[in-house]
């Protein structure tokens, strides 16, 4: 943080008035700047829900997907004499659980292993009485997101492995022996992915000019994620054949 | 912590002043103990409430728990979208606002300071 102010110019000239002026601007400021970064970084959260609760992610590239989150978000104005800017980065986060002292945005404050982690960084500059009070700061926070990526990928792996095998044990072209296969194998899967919090819906058909190969699908969904701005479903897609 | 070492500043500013220039020193620190204490009840309602809340909450939430954090001669007040819980004094002794655009909607948190 970098607050500069002039106020020995103020008190030398001994205006009394003047100087407790630039003194209220200089604490006005500290609040000002504490709160830009909170605004900030809740935009962020917001701007991330929305990706995700709009967007399907893919279990084919769950990674990139997850990079997808990463946006900017930028406020600026003039507030009681104080004009101010902030401009945040978020971008997905990999290092690991930690905690973060962003109070304000409680409860999604800090990295937690199990969920979406998020990095902002923010940029506050405010300038105040004409200049005569200068402030800066960068602030960087962990943040999360309480999807739970690593399940998902758990279950895009079991689900499509458990479907592709079943699938593969049967004689092909034998839309019956398909039929049959498929029963089998997706409550099991069903189960597995309830147990880690989403529901599990799949499919399938035959493919080909022969029907000689299955096509199959899945849709997981993480129902009632609880995000800044209230609940949301997270979906995940999934599709394999096999011959 | 950051509201701490600013207010801190701003008082030996007024240190300063009060040493060379006594005439109307006391008014001014009067003044400046008053906004001071404002901001100070600002930053920790938000802090208090959250961005979250402020953001997404009904307004009866912020206002109870604004009404909370009052007391007889200072008063707090969450206005969302131009519309406040409470009337305003008719003669505070200082007042002192903090906006937060915030996603959907912008809320004021303004605090008075009523004579007592």
């Amino acid at each position: 943080m970098l607050l500069v102010a002039n106020s020995a110019a103020v008190v030398g000239e001994g205006d009394a008035a003047e100087a407790t002026q630039l003194a209220h601007l200089e604490s006005h400021e500290l609040l000002l700047g504490d709160a830009l970064v909170g605004e900030a970084s809740l935009q962020f959260l917001s701007q991330a829900q929305g990706y995700l609760a709009s967007e399907p992610a893919d279990c084919a590239s769950l990674p990139q997907y997850l990079e997808g989150v990463a946006s900017n978000a930028s406020l600026s104005g003039n507030q009681d004499g104080v004009d101010y800017s902030v401009a945040a980065v978020g971008s997905r986060w990999s290092g690991g659980a930690a905690g973060d002292n962003l109070t304000t945005l409680a409860p999604f404050a800090g990295a937690d292993e199990t969920s979406l982690d998020v990095r902002v960084v923010a940029v506050v500059n405010e300038t105040a009485g004409g200049g005569a009070v200068l402030w800066f700061k960068e602030e960087s926070h962990l943040l999360h997101i309480p999807i739970a990526p690593e399940s998902a990928a758990s279950l895009c792996a079991s689900t499509l492995g458990g479907l592709g095998q079943a699938f593969g044990q049967v004689p092909p072209c034998n839309a019956t022996s398909d039929a049959a296969a498929f029963s089998a194998a997706l409550p099991p899967l069903v189960e597995e992915a309830s147990s880690l919090g989403f529901t599990l819906d799949a499919g399938w058909s035959l493919g080909g000019s022969e029907g000689c190969y299955v096509s199959y699908w899945v849709t997981l969904v993480e129902p009632g994620v609880e995000g800044v701005a209230g609940g949301f479903d997270w979906t995940v897609l999934g599709a394999g054949e096999a011959a | 912590m950051d509201i701490a070492v600013g207010t801190g500043y701003a008082v030996i500013c007024l240190m300063l002043v009060s040493a060379m220039n006594p005439i109307g020193s006391e008014e001014a620190g009067s003044q400046l103990s008053s906004q001071s204490r404002l901001d100070s009840a600002i930053g920790g309602y938000v802090r208090s409430v959250g961005m979250v809340a402020l953001a997404y909450s009904p307004q009866e939430d912020l206002c109870h728990a604004a009404a909370e954090m009052s007391n007889s001669t200072l008063v707090l007040d969450p206005i969302v979208d131009g519309n406040g819980c409470l009337s305003a004094p008719q003669s505070p002794v200082a007042t002192s606002s903090l906006s937060l655009s915030l996603p959907g909607r912008t809320v004021v948190v303004e605090a008075w300071l009523a004579r007592e």
